[in-house]
């Protein structure tokens, strides 16, 4: 996984003096160089002497929704040559038109990666059925796994996987779905990748003109925000760690080579496009002021989706995570704002997370904030990988891979960069378990529009944390790793609601699960296909039907709902729905002191009648 | 006497207006054909999108319960007895029970569960095209 790692948190930074620093939001970190992120009151009124260029750039017709989000108060801020950060910071604290500021952070990248070589031996190897032509999609056990031990792993579990094939039935994508990378440089020559890659059709490539008038020269696939130029992915420090995120999304499918992917379409120009907005890049400078922008770019020119596999540091709540990465925090409500809704199968856009690899009993920041999507990683065992962060903040698992155990998560990697020179390449880490979640939520996003359905940003969230395959029966005993022997237990119920399923996605979207109940006698609803598999170990905080509901099914005893089921007495024929609220992952919902998990909410459609039988057949 | 005479006289005309509904005889051909869900224990149908198929000897269910897009499809084997509907699904089941069947004016279709009494009521009509065209799970 790619980290932004700072090591700064949300205590006031102290001068030398002693005196505090009341404006500042974070702590210096040491930093000697970069930029101040500084809140302006009147930002038409910035004093004499400070050079400060617009954090967010404006879009025309935005200016309202900018405004709303204080986008148009932040101000980056150089300090003049010869300044200290700490001499800047004693300037703004004495300006009334400065609310707060943020001091730069320095941020690196700690990084998962597995030198392995692709071996024929490994892609002819593997007995499962091809459905896409790719010929390492046979590698790909995260997509489609038969248990084959001998090229997984002696632990490979057949079904590790998320159920790709049967949705791919439905949909393999919708190129009007945009998926941002908020990451490396996706390499956007890459043969498997270049036909899926997002094409700003206002901009003419290599002109060095803004042809669009968007603040970004030559943005034809994405912007490159931490060199403030072209995409890069070939640099020295590069990982290539975007492509291989990118490719889990996207690759194209159906291409006859290399692999396939979650949303890659199925080989006539339909796959889901990748829009890369580089936050690292090379021996570059990363800082949160790149992230800001990337974010509220991905939201101003089209993307629906935010993929984010890269941590923020050690915050320890919400509130501790707003306060000390304020532009960051607003671009992310920026782009989830209905207001900028980039699909029109969903008020809103979705952001997905990775949980970090620390193997910490909490996410990390920005992905354990309770608004967003936040990933844990499994292995081909069926068990939470070795790494994986869990607990407080962790939303729902997705495959990650292991390298203890065998073959990781093959993608597409930048062959410049790559040991072996190849355009493909394993990595594991919830820095890929995290865009499989993306593509499946890019995957649910084409089949709603596909079906003319539309949804809420929370009720298309609540499909995606609620279509999953079951995790906790299987937390007992112990799992051997790198560093011991890890105590399965300790995961129970901290992993989120279960590990992610793309067919059950797409058959949410469809509409209501739908059960038969047998007028005149109580039955126990199994919630498995509303709550997902893990029903029993999901924390429901509230049951709730209308009153007109309530006299249609003739319901006058309270509704119950105990080791995973809905107990149900409906005394006359009629139909109702019922909608639950529950708390993905753990047992208590996230709020600004507490971390937590985040709410989610389904409904169930049931009908009474007298005549019940074996099957959901009608007769 | 008078009052006999005069029931008589009066409920004719009912009489007269139900024999012009004709409750046919149930056979195998009359049943034969496509019938969609109209009500079931007087409740209208509403959410519930049900279109059967009664063929030789076998038959074919498309059910569209609640919101969702797509149908689901069953099929299965039928018998009739005596005016009694039974059958059962492809992979062997019972349906939930059987049927006393009637049909009215060739056109509706009654079925009385026997033992629960539920009543549902279907119309014979073609089945539209995109009931079979977004078939989702076939059972």
């Amino acid at each position: 996984m790619a980290l932004l790692v700072l090591s700064c948190t949300g205590e006031p930074f102290e001068a030398q003096n002693g005196s505090a620093f009341s404006k500042a939001v974070n702590s210096a970190c040491g930093e000697a160089d970069g930029q101040m992120l500084v809140r302006f009151s009147d930002p038409t009124a910035i004093p004499d002497g400070i050079v400060a260029e617009r954090l967010f750039s404006s879009v025309k017709g935005k200016e309202t929704i900018e405004k709303k989000y204080g986008m148009d108060q932040w101000y980056a801020v150089t300090p003049p040559d010869g300044m200290e950060m700490s001499e800047l910071a004693t300037k703004l604290e004495a300006e009334p038109n400065v609310i707060c500021y943020e001091f730069p952070n320095r941020l690196v990248r700690p990084f998962v990666k597995d030198e392995i070589e692709l071996h024929e031996e490994i892609m002819t190897k593997a007995a499962s059925p091809v459905t896409m032509n790719d010929p390492l999609f046979k590698s790909q056990w995260f997509l489609y796994n038969n248990g084959d031990k001998n090229t997984f792993g002696s632990t490979n579990v057949a079904g590790t996987d998320v159920d790709i094939r049967d949705a791919w039935r439905l949909t393999a994508g919708d190129p009007s779905i945009i998926v941002a990378i908020v990451d490396e440089g996706v390499k956007t020559t890459h043969p498997d990748l270049a036909a899926n890659m997002w094409v700003n059709s206002g901009e003419i490539p290599g002109n060095g003109i803004d042809d669009d008038n968007n603040g970004y020269v030559d943005d034809v696939h994405g912007y490159n925000f931490a060199a403030d130029g072209e995409i890069s992915w070939g640099l020295q420090g590069d990982e290539g760690h975007g492509t291989h995120v990118a490719g889990l999304v996207a690759a194209v499918n159906n291409n006859g080579i290399g692999v396939s992917s979650v949303a890659g379409g199925s080989g006539n120009g339909d796959g889901v496009r990748l829009m890369s907005c580089q936050i690292f890049s090379g021996a570059a400078r990363n800082d949160n002021a790149a992230v800001a922008r990337a974010i509220k770019y991905a939201a101003d020119n089209g993307a629906s989706v935010l993929q984010c596999s890269f941590g923020l540091g050690s915050y320890y709540s919400d509130k501790a995570f707003s306060e000390s990465l304020s532009p960051v925090k607003t671009a992310y409500d920026y782009f989830r704002d209905p207001a900028n809704a980039n699909c029109s199968a969903v008020d809103g856009n979705i952001v997905v997370i990775s949980a970090g690899n620390s193997h910490n009993s909490r996410a990390e920041y920005p992905g354990a904030y309770r608004d967003y999507i936040c990933v844990s990683a499994i292995s081909q065992d069926n068990l939470p990988a070795w790494y994986t962060n869990y607990g407080d903040g962790v939303n729902i698992a997705s495959p990650g891979g292991d390298n203890t155990l065998g073959l990781t998560m093959l993608s597409t990697v930048v062959s410049e960069s790559d040991a072996n020179k190849s355009d493909y390449g394993f990595m594991h880490g919830t820095s890929m378990a995290t865009p499989v979640v993306s593509g499946i939520a890019a995957l649910g996003l084409s089949y709603a529009k596909k079906l003319g359905r539309h949804f809420s940003r929370d009720e298309f969230e609540s499909i995606i944390l609620s279509s999953v395959n079951p995790l906790e029966s299987g937390l007992q005993g112990t799992k051997n790793t790198p560093s011991g022997t890890m105590d399965l237990a300790r995961f129970k119920g901290k992993m989120g609601t279960g590990v992610i399923d793309a067919w059950k996605v797409l058959m949410n979207i469809e509409g209501v699960p739908f059960v038969t109940v047998k007028t005149g006698e109580n039955t126990d609803i199994d919630l498995c296909s509303l709550l997902g598999g893990d029903a029993e170990h999901i924390t429901v905080t509230s049951v709730e039907i209308s009153s007109a509901d309530k006299n249609a099914v003739g319901i006058s005893r309270e509704l119950t709902v105990h080791d995973g089921k809905l107990s149900v007495l409906c005394e006359k024929v009629g139909c109702a729905r019922i909608t639950l609220k529950a708390i993905a992952g753990g047992d208590k919902l996230g709020t600004e002191t507490d971390m937590g998990g985040k709410e989610f909410s389904r409904t169930i459609s049931i009908v009474s009648r007298q005549n019940v039988g074996q099957t959901n057949g009608w007769l | 006497m008078k009052k006999i005479i005069y029931a008589i006289i009066m409920s004719l005309p009912l009489l007269l207006a139900s024999c012009n509904k004709e409750n046919q005889p149930l056979s195998t051909d009359s049943l034969k054909g496509t019938w969609n869900l109209e009500q079931i224990d007087g409740i209208p149908a509403g959410e519930l999108s049900v279109w059967m198929e009664f063929s030789d000897k076998t038959f074919d269910i498309y059910q569209r319960l609640g919101n969702k897009v797509s149908y689901e499809h069953y099929s299965g084997t039928w018998s009739l007895v005596k005016g009694v509907l039974s059958g059962s699904y492809s992979d062997g089941k019972p349906w939930a029970s059987s049927y006393n069947a009637t049909i009215t004016d060739g056109v509706q279709l009654k079925l009385e569960a026997v033992g629960n009494g539920e009543v549902s009521t279907y119309r014979k009509s073609n089945i539209p095209s995109e009931v079979r065209e977004t078939i989702i799970s076939e059972k």
